[in-house]
C-alpha cells in the first residue's frame, strides 16, 4: 500500500506545461523540482507523443493522498504514485484534462493517468500510458491511495486506485478503480461519506477497501458494495489480508477486555492483564470475530505499528501463522504461531511499514519504512539489518529484471531531478545491483554474496567435522571393546597353557578378607583376661544424667578427669533392677564418647598480631617445619576440654513398657597401670555409677527432654542437653576439599540457608534452626586450611542427611571434593598408625630385651665400644680411609653378634607370654591399616 | 465463590519469557560443571541468549508485573557480559540504568537526566512495590561490582547506605573502628531465594566477592596512602573471605608487603611463605622474600630466593589468565588498581638474574657474581627487546653500568683480561657520545630545581648535560677501571680520567690528589678549600656512606683509598700558608 514517507517538495505546476519541449530524457514523468532552470529539460514533453490518444479533459492538479493529517498537508502537485506490478512500475497522478491551459487548470476537469515504466538499458523506459475521466475539478480530487487487490469477477489481481472527490456539499465522494492490462480502468465501486477517509486505509480483494473511523472500523461489502461497520471498537488497524478459509482478515487492537477471571485476579499474569490492550481478528466475509493469538502475543498490541503476516495455513484445524512486525520500540519482531522467535533493533526510529521480497535462492528480505523516509533491510534467516538507506521516497518490490526472484527498487529523493524514476537503485543484495544510470549487470560480485558463501561453506564444514567426529568417536568404542576382549582373551588363554580354570581376578580384595577373619577369631589368650577389682577411688561419677531425644534415651555418665585420663576402652551398659522374669535384665544400648572443645574454637588464633621470634622462622625455612602447626597445637591444647562423659543410647519404647523401670548404669573399662619399664598395661573394670529411675509421668511432664533456645546469635542448652542430642543422632564426617575456591561458603550457608546458631557451650557446634524436617540437626564445621575443611553432621536420620548434603552442594564452589569419612580423618588415622607401628616396635624390642636379661645364656660380649656405632655421627668416622676401615669392622662385629644372637633359645611361657603381646600390637596396628584403606 | 475459567488462558509473555529464563539458567549450570572450555563457550552463547531475550523484553512498555522477571533477566545478562570479559568496561553496566529507567517508567515517573547514583537513590526510595525488591537489591550488588571494579568505592557505600536504609532503619550502625562499607555489606540482607533457580550466580556467591573485594582494595588503598595497620587489618579481612587460590596467594603477597612496610620482616615472610603455598604461580611473592631477606641481612637466603626465582620464572612462562566460567563476577575482576599492578609486578628472567648478579657483588661474593653477571650478559646478548622489561619498575640498570658492575666483578676475581674487554667496550660505546667541553656541570646538577622561564627548555638541556655526564662517568670510570686491572691505555691524555669525578663531591679527594700529582698546586688548593667549605654531611663520606659511589667504582675506590690522605692535607695546608696569610685561623 502507498509509500511510506511523505513527500514534501513544494512544485511549481508551471513545469506541467512544457510539453514537447527539449530533448529531455525519455524517461519523463511529471515530478516538479524546486529549481526552475532545470524545467525545461525534464518536462513530459517528449513523452508526450508516446501517449495514446485520449481525452483530456484539463488539467487537475493531483492530490495527495489522505493518509494521515500530515500528509494531508502536503500542497497538491507532489502526487505521484508508484506501483510495482508484473515487473513494470506503473506511475499514477492526477491531470487536469486537456493540460496547457494557463488560469483555469484549477477548475478544469480532474484525470487520472497512469504511465506504464519498464526496466531497459539501465533505466526505466516508458512503455505505454492510459488515462480515466474522474470528473470534477482538479483541485477537488485526489488519489487516496492504491495498491493490488484481487479483481473478483476475473480472479486476477490487479492494480487499484482509491480516488476521493469533494462534492459541493460537506461530503466527498469515493471511487475504486482497477486498471486492466489494455491500460483502461474500471470503477469497482463508487461510496460517498460525510468524513474524509484518514485513518488505516486499506484495499483488499473485491477490489473493496476498509478504513478506520471514530474508532469503529468500516468497510466496503465486496458482495453488496454498501458501507459497513463491523461491531467492533478498536484504536489501529495492523494488517488486513487474506487468511486461507477464513478469506479477508482485519487485524486490529482494542482495549483489552479482561474475562471475569482475570479481572478479578489481581495477580493474572495475563499479557491483557499486565499491558491492557489486546488483538483482535475480524473476518470481513463471515463477519466474526476471530482469535486472534495465533498471531501475536496481546502485549504486543501496545507497541506493533505495522505487521506483515507470510504465512499463514490451517494444519490440523489450527491455524500456523509465521508474522513479521514493526513496533514503536524500534524492534522488527519475527513471530511463529503466535511466540516471538527473534528480535532485530532497527536502525532509525518510528517504523511505519513492512514488505517482504523474495530473492534468489529464496531469501528472504524484509524492508522496513521510517517516517523519516529511511528505509533498512533486514534478512530474515538471521533477522540482522543488510542493508540501509536515507533520503528515499519510497520502495517497490517486483521482478523489475526479469531475474525470476525479486529486488527492491528503492526510489531517492533527488532534488535535482523532478523525475520520480531518475535517481534509483534496484538490489537484492545479493547479485542483482542496479543504480540509475549505471548497469552492474553482475560484473560485480556483492560483498554480501561472498559473505553468504562464506557462510555456506563453513556449514558444510561443520557439517563434515560432526560427521567425523562422530565416526571417530564410533571407533574409539569399538577399539576399546576389541581391547578388552584381547585382553580377557589373552587371560584365558594363559590360565589354559597353566592348567587353571579361568576366574575373572578379585585380588585386591583379598588381603582385606583376611583381616576380617582375625578379628572374628581372637586369639584365646586375650578373652582370658577376666576382669578384676583394682583400686579404684572413692569418688569418680561427677553426674549421671538422663535425657529423651526423639525415640531414643540417653544416659550419660560424666567421670573425674583424673579418673577418666587413667581408663582405655570405656563403655556403660544399663541393667535393670527389677526383677521382670520375662525380659533379660541388661538393656541392649550403643556407647558414645563424644568429644567436644569447650569455649572457643581454635581457628580463632590465626590473626596473631606479634611479630614471631625468628629463630622459628629459620627452622621453618630449613626443615620445612609447619610452624603453624606448633602454634595451633599450643592454642588447642589450652582449649581442649577433655572427653570425660560417656554416654548410652537406648531404644526408649520397650523400656516405657513397665511405666517405670529402674536401671543400674555400669561403667566398664580398660584401667591402665603405668609400669616401671614404660609399659602400659591394662586391667578391665566394672564399676557401679548409680541408677536412674524412668518413669513415664516424668516423660511426659517434660523431665528429660532436651531444650534448645534460640537466644540472639547463641543456641542456649547445657552440655548434656547438647551431648544427648549428638549421642541420639547418627553421626557423619565430610572431608571437603576445594581445589580452585576458599570455602568461605560454607560456613555462610551454614549460618544463613541453614540458620544455624553456635551452642553457647561449645561455639564449634552449631545448632540448625531451619523449620521443617532438617530443624535440630547439629553440624561442626572445622577449616583446616581455606581450601580444606571436615564438615560433621549430627542428624536425626539419612533423609535429613541427604537433604542436607543436597543443600550444601548448589553452595559449593567447583571442583568440590566431598568424601564420607567413614572412621576417622586420614590424618587422625595416620597418626595413629605411626604410634601403633612404633608401639609394636618397642613391644618386640623391649620383649627381646627382657628375654636378654633372663636368659641363661652365657655368651660374652666382645667389642663392647662397638656396640655404640650408631650413636657416633657417622659422618666423623668416614673421614679418612683408616676410619672407614674401622668403620667396616665395627659394622662386620655387630652383624656377627647378632647372628649369634639368634640362635639362643628361651623358655616356653615366655615366649608366648612376648608373642601375646607382639601379636596384639600387630592387631591394633592392622585394625589401624584397615581402617585408614577404609577411610 | 464463581470462577469461569474458559477456556485455558493463552501463555502470555510473561510465562513464556520466565519459562525461557529459568531454562538458560539451567543449560548454564548444566554447562559451566564441563570444563573451562566448554562452559567459555557457552558462557558466550548464553551472554547472547540472555541478551537477546532482554531485548525481546525490553520491546514492550514496561509494566509492574513483568519487572521483577526483567530485571533478574538483566542481572544474568551482565553477569554474562562482566563474566565473559576481562576487566570490567564502565560502559556496559548501561543496562543497570536501564532497568532503572525501565522501573520508574513503569511507576509513572522518569529520570533521563540523573546520575547513575541519583537514580539509585530515587528507585529505592520511590519503588516500594514488594516484588521489585529482592531484583532490584541484587542488581545493586550488580552495580556495587561494577563501581567496585572501577574503584568507586564512595558510590558503592552510598548505595548499600540505601538499601539498608530502605531495609530497616533499626539496624544498629557500625561500630567504630569497623570498616563501614564492609559493615555494610555484611549487615546487607541477600533477598530470599525465590527466583533463585533462574540466576546463574547466586546473590549469596556475589555478596562474599563483593566482601572480598572490597576489603582488598580499601586494604591496597590504605597499604598505598600508609595506613599500615588499617591496611593489615582489611588485608587480612580479605584473606578469609571468599576467592580462588590465585586471589588468595595475591592477598598473601600485599600482606607480606604491608607487614614488611611495618617493620616485621617476620610476619612479611610468614605471609609470603602462605602465598607460595597457596599458589606457587604467585612469583611476586618470592621476589618479595628476596626483598625481606635482604631487609634482614640474611644473604645467603636472599639469594637463594633469588635462585628459586630465576629457575621458576624459567620453567614456567607467564600464563595468560585462564578462563574459569563458573563464578562468572570473580574477586580478579573486580580489583584492578595501580599499587597491586606494581606489588604483583612478575620480574623478568634477565632481571633476577642480575639481582643476583648485584647481589653476591655488594656482599663480595665475587665468584658468584661473576657467573651470575656472565649469564646475564648472554642473556642480554640473546635478545634485548624481549628480556629487558623497559618501565620504571625495572630493576634493571642501564647497560654500561651494568657492563661496567661486570668489569668491576670480573676484576676483583683476577680475570684482568676480561675486565679490561669490557671496559673497552663501554669506551667504544661512548666514544661518539663524549661532548668536547662539558661546562656548567656543577650549577647544572647542583640547582636543578631553579625556577626560570625557560625551564621546559633549561630541562631538556639540563637532561641531555646529564646524559653527556653520565657517558662520562662510564667511559671515565672505564678508564679507572682498566687502570687497575694493570693496563694503561694510550688514551689517558684525551680524557683524563680525574677531570670526571669533578661532578661527584665523593671523588674530589681524588681530584685534589691528582691536581697536586700533576703540580697544579694553586688549583689543588683552591679545590682543597672549596671541598672543605662542604657541609660536614656531605663531606664525610669518604668510604661511601651518605651518597654512595656507584657499585662499579667501589672496588676501585677501596683499592685507591687515600693512603696519603693525611700527609697531603698537610702540604696542601703547608701550601696554601705560604701562598697568603692563613686562612685557617
Amino acid at each position: 500500500m502507498g509509500r511510506g514517507g511523505a513527500r514534501s517538495r513544494v512544485t511549481p505546476r508551471e513545469g506541467r506545461g512544457n510539453e514537447g519541449k527539449g530533448a529531455g530524457p525519455p524517461l519523463v514523468s511529471p515530478a516538479p523540482s524546486h529549481r526552475a532552470p532545470h524545467l525545461p529539460l525534464v518536462r513530459e514533453g517528449s513523452a508526450a507523443p508516446l501517449r495514446p490518444p485520449l481525452p483530456s479533459p484539463g488539467w487537475v492538479p493531483p492530490q495527495e493522498r489522505a493518509a494521515g493529517p500530515r500528509m494531508a498537508a502536503v500542497p497538491p502537485g507532489d502526487g505521484e504514485h508508484a506501483l510495482p506490478y508484473g515487473g513494470e512500475v506503473l506511475v499514477l497522478w492526477l491531470a487536469a484534462a486537456g493540460a496547457g491551459a494557463g488560469a483555469g487548470r484549477a477548475e478544469a476537469a480532474a484525470e487520472l493517468r497512469v504511465r506504464r515504466m519498464a526496466l531497459g538499458a539501465g533505466r526505466f523506459a516508458h512503455r505505454s500510458s492510459g488515462a480515466f475521466g474522474v470528473g470534477g475539478r482538479q483541485r477537488d480530487a485526489g488519489i487516496v491511495c492504491c495498491g493490488c487487490a484481487t479483481h473478483s469477477p476475473t480472479g486476477v489481481v490487479l492494480p487499484c486506485v482509491l480516488l476521493r472527490r469533494k462534492k459541493r456539499s460537506d461530503a466527498v465522494k469515493y471511487l475504486l478503480l482497477s486498471l486492466h492490462g489494455s491500460n483502461r480502468f474500471e470503477l469497482s465501486c463508487q461510496f460517498e461519506l460525510d468524513y474524509e477517509l484518514k485513518e488505516d486505509v486499506r484495499l483488499f480483494g473485491g477490489p473493496s477497501v476498509l478504513w478506520r473511523h471514530a474508532d469503529r472500523l468500516f468497510y466496503i461489502s465486496p458482495d453488496t458494495r454498501t458501507v459497513l461497520s463491523a461491531p467492533v471498537q478498536l484504536s489501529s488497524v495492523v494488517w488486513a489480508g487474506e487468511i486461507e478459509g477464513e478469506g479477508t482478515v482485519v487485524l486490529g487492537v482494542r482495549t483489552a477486555r479482561l474475562q471475569e477471571s482475570e479481572a478479578e485476579d489481581e495477580l493474572s499474569t495475563s499479557d491483557r492483564a499486565i499491558w491492557g490492550t489486546e488483538f483482535f481478528g475480524y473476518a470481513i466475509e463471515a463477519q466474526k470475530m476471530l482469535a486472534s493469538t495465533c498471531f501475536m502475543p496481546h502485549a504486543y498490541s501496545r507497541v506493533v505499528s505495522s505487521v506483515h503476516v507470510c504465512k499463514s495455513e490451517m494444519l490440523k484445524e489450527q491455524l500456523r501463522t509465521s508474522v513479521i512486525a514493526v513496533t514503536h520500540k524500534n524492534q522488527l519482531i519475527w513471530f511463529q504461531d503466535g511466540r516471538p522467535k527473534g528480535v532485530c533493533e532497527l536502525p532509525y526510529e518510528k517504523p511505519c511499514s513492512i514488505k517482504t521480497a523474495v530473492t534468489s535462492g529464496n531469501r528472504l528480505l524484509l524492508i522496513v519504512s521510517f517516517a523519516s523516509g529511511n528505509i533498512c533491510v533486514v534478512r530474515s534467516e538471521n533477522l540482522q539489518v543488510a542493508s540501509k538507506w536515507q533520503k528515499v521516497t519510497s520502495v517497490l518490490v517486483d521482478d523489475f529484471v526479469g531475474s525470476g526472484t525479486e529486488q527492491l527498487l528503492l526510489l531517492f529523493k533527488d532534488d535535482s531531478n523532478a523525475d520520480l524514476l531518475n535517481t534509483f537503485k534496484i538490489t537484492d543484495l545479493g547479485r542483482v545491483n542496479y543504480e540509475s544510470g549505471i548497469n552492474y549487470e553482475d560484473d560485480v560480485p556483492a560483498a554480501e554474496g561472498l559473505q553468504e558463501n562464506g557462510l555456506l561453506t563453513i556449514q558444510a564444514l561443520e557439517k563434515r567435522l560432526q560427521a567425523g567426529l562422530t565416526s571417530v568417536r564410533e571407533l574409539q568404542q569399538h577399539l576399546g571393546l576389541k581391547k578388552r576382549v584381547l585382553t580377557e582373551s589373552c587371560r584365558a588363554l594363559i590360565d589354559l597353557v597353566e592348567e587353571r580354570s579361568h576366574v575373572l581376578p578379585t585380588a585386591k580384595k583379598e588381603g582385606l578378607v583376611s583381616l576380617w577373619d582375625d578379628v572374628e577369631n581372637p586369639p584365646h589368650s586375650l578373652s582370658k583376661e577376666t576382669s578384676s577389682t583394682s583400686k579404684v577411688p572413692d569418688h569418680f561419677v561427677e553426674k549421671l544424667w538422663q535425657r529423651v531425644v526423639g525415640e531414643s534415651l540417653v544416659v550419660g555418665v560424666k567421670l573425674t578427669e583424673s579418673f577418666y585420663l587413667s581408663l582405655s576402652d570405656v563403655s556403660l551398659s544399663l541393667v535393670v533392677d527389677q526383677d521382670f522374669s520375662s525380659i533379660s535384665p541388661i538393656i541392649e544400648c550403643r556407647n558414645k564418647i563424644i568429644k567436644l572443645n569447650k569455649a572457643f574454637s581454635a581457628l580463632s588464633v590465626s590473626s596473631c598480631q606479634i611479630e614471631p621470634p625468628p629463630k622459628k622462622m629459620k627452622l621453618d625455612l630449613h626443615s620445612k617445619n609447619d610452624l603453624k602447626k606448633e602454634v595451633h597445637k599450643k592454642c588447642s591444647n589450652i582449649h581442649l576440654e577433655g572427653a570425660k562423659t560417656v554416654t548410652a543410647v537406648t531404644s526408649l519404647s520397650p523400656l516405657l513398657a513397665f511405666h517405670c523401670v529402674c536401671c543400674v548404669v555400669l561403667l566398664h573399662a580398660k584401667k591402665q597401670k603405668h609400669q616401671n619399664d614404660g609399659l602400659q598395661k591394662s586391667k578391665k573394670i566394672t564399676l557401679l555409677c548409680g541408677k536412674i529411675l524412668l518413669s513415664l509421668e516424668d516423660i511426659s511432664n517434660g523431665k528429660y527432654s532436651v531444650k534448645m533456645l534460640r537466644d540472639s546469635s547463641y543456641c542456649t542448652g547445657s552440655m548434656e542437653d547438647i551431648l544427648a542430642v549428638l549421642a541420639a543422632s547418627m553421626r557423619f564426617s565430610f572431608q571437603i576439599q576445594s581445589s580452585d575456591f576458599t570455602l568461605t561458603s560454607v560456613n555462610s550457608w551454614l549460618l544463613g540457608e541453614m540458620e544455624c546458631t553456635p551452642f553457647k557451650e561449645c561455639h564449634d557446634h552449631i545448632f540448625c534452626h531451619k523449620a521443617g524436617n532438617v530443624y535440630g540437626t547439629v553440624f561442626n564445621w572445622t577449616l583446616k586450611s581455606p581450601f580444606e575443611g571436615i564438615l560433621t553432621l549430627f542428624c536425626r536420620s539419612l533423609t535429613v542427611l541427604f537433604q542436607c548434603l543436597h543443600s550444601l552442594t548448589r553452595v559449593l564452589p567447583p571442583s568440590c571434593d566431598v568424601k564420607l569419612l567413614k572412621s576417622g580423618s586420614k590424618g587422625v588415622l595416620t597418626v595413629q598408625l605411626a604410634l601403633a607401628l612404633e608401639k609394636e616396635m618397642l613391644t618386640s624390642q623391649t620383649s627381646l630385651s627382657s628375654k636378654e636379661s633372663k636368659a641363661e645364656n652365657s655368651l660374652t660380649r666382645q667389642n663392647e665400644p662397638g656396640k655404640n656405632i650408631s650413636d657416633a655421627p657417622v659422618a666423623s668416622l668416614l673421614d679418612s680411609e683408616d676410619k672407614v676401615q674401622q668403620f667396616r669392622m665395627k659394622l662386620q662385629n655387630e652383624r656377627e653378634e647378632s647372628v649369634l644372637n639368634m640362635n639362643q633359645t628361651m623358655n616356653g611361657t615366655l615366649y608366648q607370654e612376648m608373642a601375646l603381646k607382639i601379636a596384639e600390637a600387630q592387631l591394633s596396628s592392622d585394625m589401624i591399616v584397615w581402617r585408614l584403606s577404609k577411610s | 465463590m464463581k470462577r469461569r475459567r474458559g477456556a485455558a488462558p493463552e501463555p502470555g509473555c510473561l510465562r513464556a519469557w520466565a519459562a525461557e529464563s529459568k531454562a538458560l539458567a539451567g543449560r548454564w549450570r548444566a554447562a559451566r560443571c564441563a570444563g573451562p572450555r566448554g562452559a567459555e563457550a557457552a558462557a558466550r552463547q548464553q551472554r547472547g541468549a540472555f541478551g537477546e531475550l532482554l531485548l525481546r523484553m525490553r520491546g514492550l512498555p514496561a509494566a509492574l508485573p513483568a519487572l521483577p522477571l526483567e530485571l533478574t533477566v538483566v542481572y544474568n545478562s551482565l553477569l554474562f557480559v562482566m563474566g565473559t570479559s576481562d576487566r570490567v568496561v564502565e560502559g556496559e553496566a548501561e543496562g543497570i540504568r536501564q532497568g532503572l529507567l525501565r522501573v520508574l517508567e513503569a511507576c509513572g515517573s522518569s529520570g533521563q537526566d540523573l546520575s547513575t547514583e541519583e537514580l539509585w537513590q530515587k528507585v529505592l526510595q520511590e519503588v516500594t512495590d514488594e516484588e521489585l525488591r529482592a531484583p532490584l537489591h541484587r542488581l545493586a550488588a550488580l552495580q556495587a561490582a561494577w563501581w567496585l571494579a572501577t574503584s568507586r568505592l564512595r558510590s558503592v557505600t552510598g548505595l548499600f547506605q540505601l538499601l539498608s536504609s530502605a531495609e530497616d532503619s533499626g539496624r544498629a550502625p557500625c561500630s567504630r573502628g569497623e570498616n563501614e562499607l564492609l559493615a555494610l555489606l555484611k549487615a546487607w540482607r541477600v533477598p530470599a531465594k525465590g527466583a533463585s533457580t533462574s540466576l546463574v550466580q547466586s546473590a549469596e556467591n556475589l555478596k562474599e566477592t563483593l566482601c572480598t573485594a572490597a576489603a582488598f582494595l580499601q586494604g591496597l588503598q590504605e597499604l598505598e596512602a600508609g595506613n599500615l595497620p588499617a591496611a593489615l587489618s582489611l588485608l587480612q579481612k580479605a584473606a578469609g573471605g571468599f576467592c580462588s587460590k590465585r586471589v588468595l596467594a595475591q592477598i598473601y603477597t600485599c600482606l607480606g608487603c604491608c607487614a614488611q612496610q611495618m617493620g616485621k620482616p617476620q610476619t612479611a615472610l610468614q605471609h609470603l611463605k602462605r602465598a607460595l603455598q597457596v599458589d606457587f604461580q604467585c612469583l611476586p611473592a618470592l621476589s618479595h622474600v628476596a626483598a625481606v631477606y635482604q631487609e634482614l641481612g640474611e644473604t645467603d637466603a636472599e639469594l637463594q630466593a633469588l635462585g628459586l626465582l630465576y629457575e621458576a620464572l624459567e620453567k614456567n612462562p607467564p600464563s595468560a589468565a585462564s578462563f574459569s566460567p563458573y563464578f562468572l563476577i570473580r574477586t580478579e575482576l573486580l580489583v584492578h588498581t595501580p599499587i597491586l599492578t606494581s606489588l604483583l609486578r612478575r620480574r623478568q628472567p634477565s632481571e633476577v638474574k642480575y639481582l643476583l648478579a648485584q647481589r653476591c657483588l655488594q656482599e663480595g661474593r665475587v665468584a658468584d657474581a661473576v657467573e651470575h653477571y656472565l649469564d646475564f650478559l648472554a642473556v642480554l646478548q640473546e635478545g634485548l627487546q624481549q628480556q629487558v622489561p623497559l618501565d620504571g619498575g625495572s630493576a634493571l640498570p642501564r647497560i654500561p653500568e651494568a657492563f661496567l658492575e661486570a668489569a668491576s666483578a670480573l676484576e676483583q676475581d683476577g680475570r684482568h683480561r676480561d675486565a679490561i674487554t669490557l671496559c673497552e667496550e663501554v669506551i667504544s660505546r661512548t666514544t661518539d657520545l663524549i661532548p668536547r667541553a662539558l661546562l656548567l656541570v656543577e650549577e647544572g646538577l647542583e640547582q636543578p630545581e631553579s625556577p626560570s622561564p625557560g625551564m621546559g627548555l633549561a630541562g631538556g638541556l639540563l637532561s641531555q648535560k646529564r646524559e653527556s655526564l653520565h657517558c662520562l662517568t662510564w667511559r671515565a670510570a672505564s678508564y679507572l677501571a682498566c687502570d687497575t686491572a694493570g693496563k694503561v691505555l694510550p688514551c689517558h691524555t684525551t680524557s683524563p680520567p680525574p677531570m670526571c669525578l669533578v661532578c661527584d663531591p665523593a671523588a674530589s679527594s681524588y681530584l685534589i690528589q691528582a691536581l697536586w700529582k700533576l703540580n697544579q698546586k694553586q688549583e689543588a688548593a683552591a679545590h682543597w678549600q672549596k671541598h672543605l667549605e662542604r657541609p660536614t654531611g656531605e663531606d664525610g663520606q669518604q668510604e661511601g656512606q651518605g651518597r654512595p659511589f656507584p657499585l662499579y667504582l667501589v672496588s676501585c675506590v677501596k683499592q685507591a683509598a687515600f693512603p696519603q690522605r693525611e700527609s697531603l692535607a698537610r702540604s696542601i695546608q703547608d701550601y696554601l700558608r705560604s701562598t697568603s696569610q692563613d686562612p685557617f685561623s
